[in-house]
């Protein structure tokens, strides 16, 4: 940091005002909080239902991008192979893609009236493997893009050693390039979490809004909007979304991404 | 894996400030093209409740045709969502709401008293196929039954709500709608086994049935003026006129105090 890198006061004063933009919503949002029953809010049963089904679909929907997200970016990162450019596009797509086109396309490939619901008997439409697998779509992205850039900027010296001392590839994998993936699997996957604990459009058109198996957090707000009632709710909801979230990414941040 | 930046990547770098330049002038020149009125046709704003689709889409062909310098701006969502967004101060000219009841709700000032355009009443509607085999509304407790309805707080959600609670009827597992016509497209897409619509929603495709339901509740489709202007005085009364009477029966609306 010096002094030299300083940006000059026009670009700050540009910066300031882009955290204006930011800061506005977040302290509107608080100033319409109806603090005296924000308690009672946050612990009526669909609250409740909603936060549950909320944790399990984004843990889950994590879950899965790690799983099939680290192999795609190694695939992406370290090889050159024929359609490399296509797929890297079709698993960026749901970046661009409004949320409810990848509700829309999950719903033709995963539906009840498709050959995968004939077969299973019901598809995947109002089950909480449906929202998890719409979760899971629109947050793979992140992870595969941020381990895709790690791994690019990691050194290939030691995967050379490992193989000069005679290590066989999965043993060379799982012992030396995964751990050096490591920050980027980890700050991938709190992307991948956000986005997941975030999704909306996906899940309301392929998962349907079912309370207790595809109702998460985003949707209850959604629906509590929707009646003069419960508008109340509608903040305190978005208020305790705002919490969880703030506690999680800083906490987070702090522990898994080193400082510069 | 050269240490060096290749060609391609310090380009792709220029590329994406071209790229951005070329988005943010796009989106200053969208922005005056929207300021001005397009063509010079006047607009008015009108919001109707998602059920009313097919009707207003008649209305707006009908009114620009016999009126070239008129262009009507159509906003189809939820009655209860329509009068959120009047009351948050959206410049509507004509709200159409799906029942009279939701315009309580609305603490902008009117211009004029609301009138009653057409009634309408609540149906159950199974995909073509029937794939529960659903016979009325006393099957649809059973856990493997999926109905999809409107949430509670939207006009079909509250008919849904009453007709259930008066008859001693309740669903075992629902998704909730946000509007009539998502429950519309869930019924005949076949995602779910069952939904609560209006009698002319099930009317608009052949991809659904309808299960008539005695003691259904009935809605009143009613429009309330929101502004004085000339243009929105004479779009009111043709709303109000026996020629829009008579497409409201075509599309099988019953008839004001009928």
């Amino acid at each position: 940091m010096t002094a030299l890198r300083r940006p000059p006061p026009a670009v700050l004063a540009v910066a300031g005002l882009g955290v204006l933009v930011f800061v506005i919503p977040v302290v509107a949002l608080l100033a319409d909080a109806p603090w005296s029953t924000l308690f009672t809010q946050f612990t009526a049963p669909e609250t409740v239902a909603a936060g549950r089904v909320s944790v399990i679909v984004s843990l889950a929907a994590t879950a899965l991008a790690v799983i099939l997200g680290v192999p795609m970016a190694f695939a992406l990162a370290n090889m050159d192979f024929w359609g490399k450019p296509i797929v890297r596009t079709i698993i960026t797509v749901p970046l661009v893609l409004p949320p409810v086109v990848t509700g829309v396309a999950l719903t033709s490939a995963f539906g009840r009236r498709t050959l995968f619901g004939e077969l299973t008997g019901i598809g995947l439409t109002s089950t909480m493997a449906g929202a998890i697998l719409a979760a899971a779509v629109v947050a793979t992205p992140f992870l595969v893009l941020t381990v895709e850039g790690t791994l690019r900027s990691t050194d290939p010296g030691y995967e050379q050693l490992a193989a000069t001392l005679g290590a066989p590839p999965l043993a060379r994998w799982w012992r030396i390039s995964l751990p050096l993936a490591r920050p980027g699997i980890l700050a991938g996957a709190i992307l991948a979490w956000a986005r997941a604990l975030g999704e909306f459009g996906a899940t309301i058109t392929f998962a349907g809004n079912t309370e207790g198996s595809t109702q998460t957090l985003p949707l209850e707000i959604a629906l509590a909007l929707e009646n003069p009632d419960t508008q109340d709710r509608a903040v305190a909801v978005s208020i305790l979304m705002l919490i969880v979230s703030l506690t999680v990414l800083i906490t987070l941040r702090d522990r898994w991404i080193p400082r510069r | 894996m050269g240490r060096t930046p290749r060609r391609s990547e310090v380009r792709t770098g220029r590329n994406t400030l071209v790229g951005c330049s070329i988005g943010l002038s796009l989106v200053l020149l969208s922005g005056a093209v929207g300021c001005s009125t397009d063509d010079g046709r006047r607009s008015i704003d009108v919001y109707a409740a998602s059920s009313l689709a097919d009707i207003m889409e008649l209305v707006e062909d009908r009114y620009e045709r016999d009126n070239p310098e008129v262009d009507l701006r159509m906003n189809l969502a939820g009655t209860n969502a329509l009068v959120r967004q009047v009351n948050s101060g959206a410049d509507a000219s004509i709200l159409v709401a799906a029942d009279a009841s939701f315009l309580d709700d609305l603490i902008y000032p009117t211009a004029a008293p609301p009138i009653p355009l057409a009634t309408n009443e609540l149906t159950l509607t199974v995909p073509v196929d029937n794939p529960a085999g659903i016979d009325g509304p006393e099957d649809l407790i059973d856990d493997d039954v999926l109905t999809a309805r409107c949430a509670t707080g939207v006009p079909c959600g509250d008919a849904t709500d009453d007709y259930l609670a008066a008859n001693g009827y309740a669903i075992g597992r629902s998704t909730e709608e946000a509007n009539v016509r998502s429950v519309l497209t869930k019924v005949s897409a076949g995602e779910v086994d069952a939904g609560f619509v209006y009698r002319t929603d099930a009317a608009v495709t052949d991809a659904v049935i309808q299960i008539p339901l005695a003691g259904a509740p009935q809605v009143t489709v009613t429009m309330v003026q929101l502004d004085s202007e000339r243009s929105t005085v004479d779009l009111a009364r043709y709303l109000a006129s026996d020629e829009v009477a008579e497409l409201f029966e075509q599309l099988d609306f019953g008839p004001v105090g009928g």
